[in-house]
């Protein structure tokens, strides 16, 4: 289906998805929404919602369309996909925090770009990012299910953002940060290395990868307490961060590139380029300073995330 | 006045390993020519 246009994938998924799941969806809703995602993007959501629910799944139409180009899929298969998420995940009491409690996880976006959904949700400033929550409701072969947790929600699981934040800093599991550079990770014969695995070689790519285990939202681990030490004491000093994309981050130790401004150059190409506008970080580029142990712009050292909030030992178990 | 129950959304997000990989490419292929460039620039030696 690469020659399928998207506005007919679009009328195409309306259209037949029912006839993808059984008949107690006979009188489901199927709409196609705006929703406003990260960066304040609009993007189209499918929504396939049950008259007695309040709780449904949106699924992304353009995603699922460039997976169907770019991966030659039939549109029966794109639909088929659907139907099983549909089908083979339950929403759980999103509002309870004793179920939710070990879902809950934070997540880096642009502070600027996200100023209309920010007035909503619990948030903590990072320098030009924030971080969120969300709760991580379900995974699956290829994709997550989470919900973006707003104030409403916060309040129905009765917790403060300090809280999520501590929340969010227990739940996080090391071993599925992903390190490793750009060659390994691109080749199909090398599996990528968690953080916990890699080990620096002087003769390899000096451009290595910063994401986890399922891809999405793997910007979000320098948030999270010991990694950027980690990698710093592996790559032997302090490293430029180039935000690739709300998904990953580029690691290049200072010494290979002595001007973070053709590193900026590339990140601003690279974005405008390659990046869906929804997925883009940022455009500038970060430094870790090993002696202080803090994240900052690197073209006014102004901090980004200090080395407080990075600090060891929130990692403990309350 | 009836109260409407909010419609809360459960954001299915799924990977795109192709789109991913064509991100870490154009960033090799950029820091390779931005480096010709510089040193290019310095005199240190031709393209």
């Amino acid at each position: 289906m690469a020659n399928m246009k998207y506005d007919d994938f679009k009328i195409a998924v309306m259209d037949s998805i029912k006839s993808f799941l059984p008949d107690k969806y006979m009188d489901a809703k199927i709409e196609i929404q705006e929703v406003k995602k990260n960066n304040d993007i609009t993007m189209d959501g499918l929504i396939i919602r049950m008259p007695d629910k309040n709780i449904a799944f949106t699924i992304y139409i353009e995603e699922l369309y460039d997976s169907m180009i770019l991966e030659n899929k039939a549109l029966s298969t794109v639909l088929k996909e659907i139907a099983d998420i549909q089908l083979n995940n339950e929403a759980p009491d999103i509002t309870n925090l004793n179920v939710m409690r070990d879902k809950i996880s934070m997540r880096v976006v642009n502070y600027d770009e996200n100023q209309g959904q920010l007035t909503n949700l619990p948030y903590i400033k990072l320098g030009n990012l924030a971080a969120i929550f969300t709760e991580n409701v379900m995974s699956f072969e290829n994709g997550i299910g989470t919900i973006t947790i707003d104030n409403d929600l916060m309040k129905s699981l009765d917790v403060s953002v300090e809280q999520l934040h501590q929340i969010a800093i227990d739940n996080f599991d090391k071993s599925a940060v992903l390190f490793d550079n750009i060659p390994n990770v691109l080749s199909s014969k090398t599996k990528t290395k968690s953080l916990n695995e890699f080990e620096y070689s002087p003769d390899s790519e000096p451009m290595y990868v910063l994401t986890c285990k399922s891809g999405l939202y793997g910007a979000s681990m320098i948030a999270y307490p010991g990694i950027m030490s980690e990698i710093s004491e592996k790559l032997g000093g302090d490293f430029y961060m180039l935000p690739s994309s709300v998904h990953e981050l580029i690691i290049i130790s200072k010494e290979e590139i002595p001007d973070y401004e053709i590193l900026e150059d590339m990140v601003k190409e690279v974005n405008a380029t390659e990046v869906r506008d929804n997925e883009i970080l940022a455009s500038s580029v970060y430094e870790y300073d090993t002696d202080s142990k803090a994240l900052y712009l690197a073209s006014d050292h102004s901090l980004v995330i200090s080395s407080d909030f990075l600090q060891e030992n929130n990692s403990e178990k309350k | 006045m009836k109260h409407m129950k909010k419609i809360q959304r459960i954001d299915i997000e799924i990977t795109a390993p192709k789109r991913t990989n064509k991100r870490y490419a154009a960033m090799v292929k950029k820091l390779d020519e931005l480096k010709k460039k510089e040193k290019s620039n310095d005199g240190k030696y031709e393209i």
